[in-house]
């Protein structure tokens, strides 16, 4: 269970019955009674409850301040299909990790592998990297825009290699265009890796499943695997199975 | 040879998530004619159409040169097909003459419908001579077991006037010496002129009986052939034909330690010395035919039939699972074959069928604390995709739904091994994935699962490893990725 679900627990919790003990909760919750008191602490620098000797009340009149900064929605999602990719990758493997923010989360996951070399043309996969030395990671070089490289220069450079695995994230997916993004720079790109790709993942949110976006990839058969979250649309899992791709709805529920 | 009795032109039915393609088949008096495919390749259902179960789209069937639509062949007779199924449909509380002759009881008096019972158990009697039959006519019929049910169902056969009878898969789970006798009661009904539909898994089965043999695979009959001038690896060849086992959603787990042991596990003379090893994070598929004891191990297992012989060694301390609550309390979950008798409690709603298995882990010292509970129900619900809709009973639900609620009920009682027989058999291809994700989910966890299936598309899929169950033992245990589906068929129908 991701800390965000548990403390919606907890604070479920707390509104009803107004107190709550650590010991209690960590039985309940199935975690340990440290990650327990991190989140009561979380909750009380938000003003939301009071600590107190074993566990926690709640504070009245408790207001929740809008979050200034951009906040993604969905953050587990993303981390829940990072997880799936992760079990799909072995050490000593060569793939390509395109642009996206999945992808990052992916990037991260990946970093406790050993021995990968990485692809990519996204900075902030790059990044995520850096800080696993275990790991070979290859920047391509081009057109930066925002947090990527694109152009000739990037497709230029992609001649250069062939891998096994390739994670792309498109932005939408439709049963009668296709897979889609929202560049014509990031199409072109796509186009190019997947010519040196031998398997191919594609990484799309379900909530991205069926919309449309302006720039065609190219056909949802080219995909080897499908990677989303839970919440994917019936009718896709059935046209996606019978186009013979395998499809990973990436569930989190088992408590280990 | 002269005109067929039955003949077959064309049948079309098209049904939600299976269809039956053009089929055309023929009879001929005094013929066995074998049909044979893998489970789910539309025998049954044909089957079905022929015996006039299932009704059917387009197309022609004609009994004796009478199409069996029309009403000449109406007037004339309705019981000129006899479909006996493998689940023998006998009354237990009638006797076995009673059972036998059925449909055709004699009458002291017709008029007001009085039997002569003296007369009918002199028959009963002497038809039981006359076959040889294993019981006597004062045996009670509720302490028959499946075979001797099977007798009474092909002496009824036997003294019928129909002019066709199907046999569906009668030999599933009987002995050799109980075959042999069946086989006897087959080539009389035979000799009587009756042709015969006769639908196995048991290549031996084909060439000791069968004239001829017709292949169906996904509904469309691939070939029919005359029984003397095939082989047996042609016919497992037709029947297996292409697989697509890549499209199941399969992820890479380094398997962990050992998790479960079972050496030589015996059940009375079911099933023999069966030893296999399932570890954290592994998928060990196991099929069979149907009868070959998948899901009676499953429930051995489960500590869910008594007098189990054999080594159980949990995380390598042994146990002894003497009943259900035993296994439960070693962190063994089963997800029966069948969902609604055996894993649904049918008069609760979703919530309560999810949380049923886990009520320990949120009891108070007397009390249930609902609220959490209820939190946690809700979190699983919509993380394994269950249907949000507010039904006072789960029966309300699909099949697919009411299955995903059986995972959550295991899941949430945090299971360590998980016995699942049969999991997607009847499921639509949306669920299927749910399920398979969700084992992916399990394997992640490091949780072992035991796959019981007979769809061997899927475990070639799913599986890590795969045992075969035929003639009650394992005839092999090995990595699904040195295996094909040829291999899996040609183990599990040919005995010893």
């Amino acid at each position: 269970m991701f800390a965000i679900e548990r403390i919606r627990i907890i604070k479920n919790h707390l509104v009803k019955e107004n107190k709550v003990s650590v010991a209690r909760l960590s039985e309940l919750l199935n975690v340990t009674e440290v990650t327990i008191r991190r989140d009561l602490e979380k909750l009380e620098q938000k003003g939301f409850l009071q600590r107190t000797h074993g566990g926690a009340i709640l504070i009245d009149h408790y207001e929740e301040e809008p979050t200034e900064e951009y906040f993604d929605r969905y953050t587990t999602q993303r981390q829940e299909i990072a997880d799936t990719a992760f079990h799909l990758v072995s050490d000593n493997d060569m793939i390509m990790i395109t642009e996206g923010l999945t992808n990052v989360y992916i990037a991260k996951k990946l970093a406790m592998k050993k021995n990968l070399t990485v692809l990519t043309n996204d900075l902030r996969v790059a990044l995520e990297f850096s800080g696993s030395p275990n790991n070979n990671v290859i920047l391509l070089g081009g057109d930066l825009h925002e947090y990527a490289v694109y152009g000739q220069l990037a497709i230029n450079n992609m001649q250069f290699f062939s891998f096994k695995h390739l994670f792309l994230e498109v932005d939408a997916v439709n049963k009668h265009s296709g897979m889609m993004v929202s560049s014509i720079s990031k199409a072109s790109l796509i186009q190019k890796a997947v010519q040196a790709a031998e398997i191919i993942s594609v990484v799309c949110l379900a909530e991205c499943v069926g919309s449309k976006s302006l720039f065609l990839i190219g056909n949802i058969d080219i995909a080897d695997k499908f990677l989303t979250n839970s919440s994917l649309d019936n009718t896709y899992k059935n046209y996606l199975f019978d186009m013979n791709i395998q499809v990973y709805t990436s569930v989190d529920v088992y408590e280990q | 040879m002269n005109m067929p009795l039955l003949k077959l032109e064309n049948i079309r039915l098209e049904l939600e998530n299976f269809s039956l393609f053009d089929v055309n088949l023929d009879l001929f008096p005094g013929e066995v004619h074998v049909i044979m495919g893998e489970n789910r390749s539309g025998k049954s259902l044909l089957m079905q159409v022929i015996s006039g179960i299932a009704p059917f789209d387009s197309g022609k069937i004609s009994l004796n040169g009478l199409d069996i639509k029309s009403k000449a062949h109406k007037a004339s007779s309705s019981d000129d097909i006899l479909y006996i199924r493998q689940d023998a449909d006998i009354m237990p509380n009638l006797t076995i003459a009673e059972n036998m002759f059925f449909n055709n009881l004699p009458y002291k008096n017709s008029l007001i419908k009085q039997i002569d019972y003296d007369k009918l158990n002199y028959t009963c009697r002497m038809l039981i001579n006359e076959l040889k039959l294993p019981f006597s006519i004062h045996d009670k019929v509720s302490s028959l077991g499946l075979a001797q049910r099977q007798f009474i169902e092909f002496c009824r056969a036997y003294i019928s006037n129909a002019k066709v009878i199907i046999l569906d898969e009668p030999f599933a789970s009987l002995t050799i010496f109980e075959r042999q006798l069946l086989h006897s009661v087959a080539r009389k009904i035979q000799a009587k002129g009756t042709g015969i539909f006769y639908i196995t898994h048991r290549l031996e089965d084909v060439f000791l009986l069968g004239n001829r043999i017709s292949i169906i695979r996904r509904g469309r009959v691939m070939a029919t052939k005359a029984v003397a001038d095939c082989t047996e690896e042609e016919i497992i060849k037709l029947m297996s034909g292409q697989y697509l086992k890549d499209r199941y959603p399969k992820i890479e787990k380094q398997i962990g330690k050992n998790i479960l042991s079972i050496k030589n596990l015996c059940f009375e003379d079911k099933l023999e010395n069966i030893s296999f090893d399932l570890h954290k994070g592994e998928i060990l598929g196991i099929t069979g035919l149907a009868g070959s004891g998948r899901s009676l191990l499953a429930s051995c297992l489960f500590g869910a039939t008594r007098n189990v012989r054999g080594t159980f060694l949990i995380n390598g301390v042994p146990v002894k699972i003497h009943d259900p609550y035993t296994a439960i309390a070693n962190g063994i979950a089963l997800i029966p074959e069948n969902r609604i008798t055996d894993s649904i409690f049918g008069y609760m709603n979703i919530h309560d069928n999810v949380s049923v298995s886990a009520l320990k882990r949120f009891a108070t010292s007397l009390m249930i604390n609902s609220g959490i509970m209820m939190d946690t129900v809700r979190n699983y619900i919509d993380k394994l995709n269950i249907s949000r809709r507010h039904e006072n009973s789960i029966l309300d639900y699909s099949g697919g739904d009411q299955q995903k609620a059986v995972f959550a009920k295991w899941m949430m009682s945090r299971a360590k091994i998980f016995i699942l027989d049969e999991p997607t058999r009847g499921l639509d291809i949306a669920s299927k994935i749910d399920i398979y994700n969700y084992i992916n989910d399990l394997i992640k966890k490091d949780v072992g699962i035991l796959f019981i299936s007979s769809d061997i598309e899927e475990i070639l899929g799913i599986c890590d490893r795969v045992a075969v169950l035929s003639g009650r033992t394992f005839v092999c245990d090995m990595s699904t990725k040195n295996i094909s589906v040829e291999k899996i068929i040609e183990l599990s129908t040919k005995e010893d």
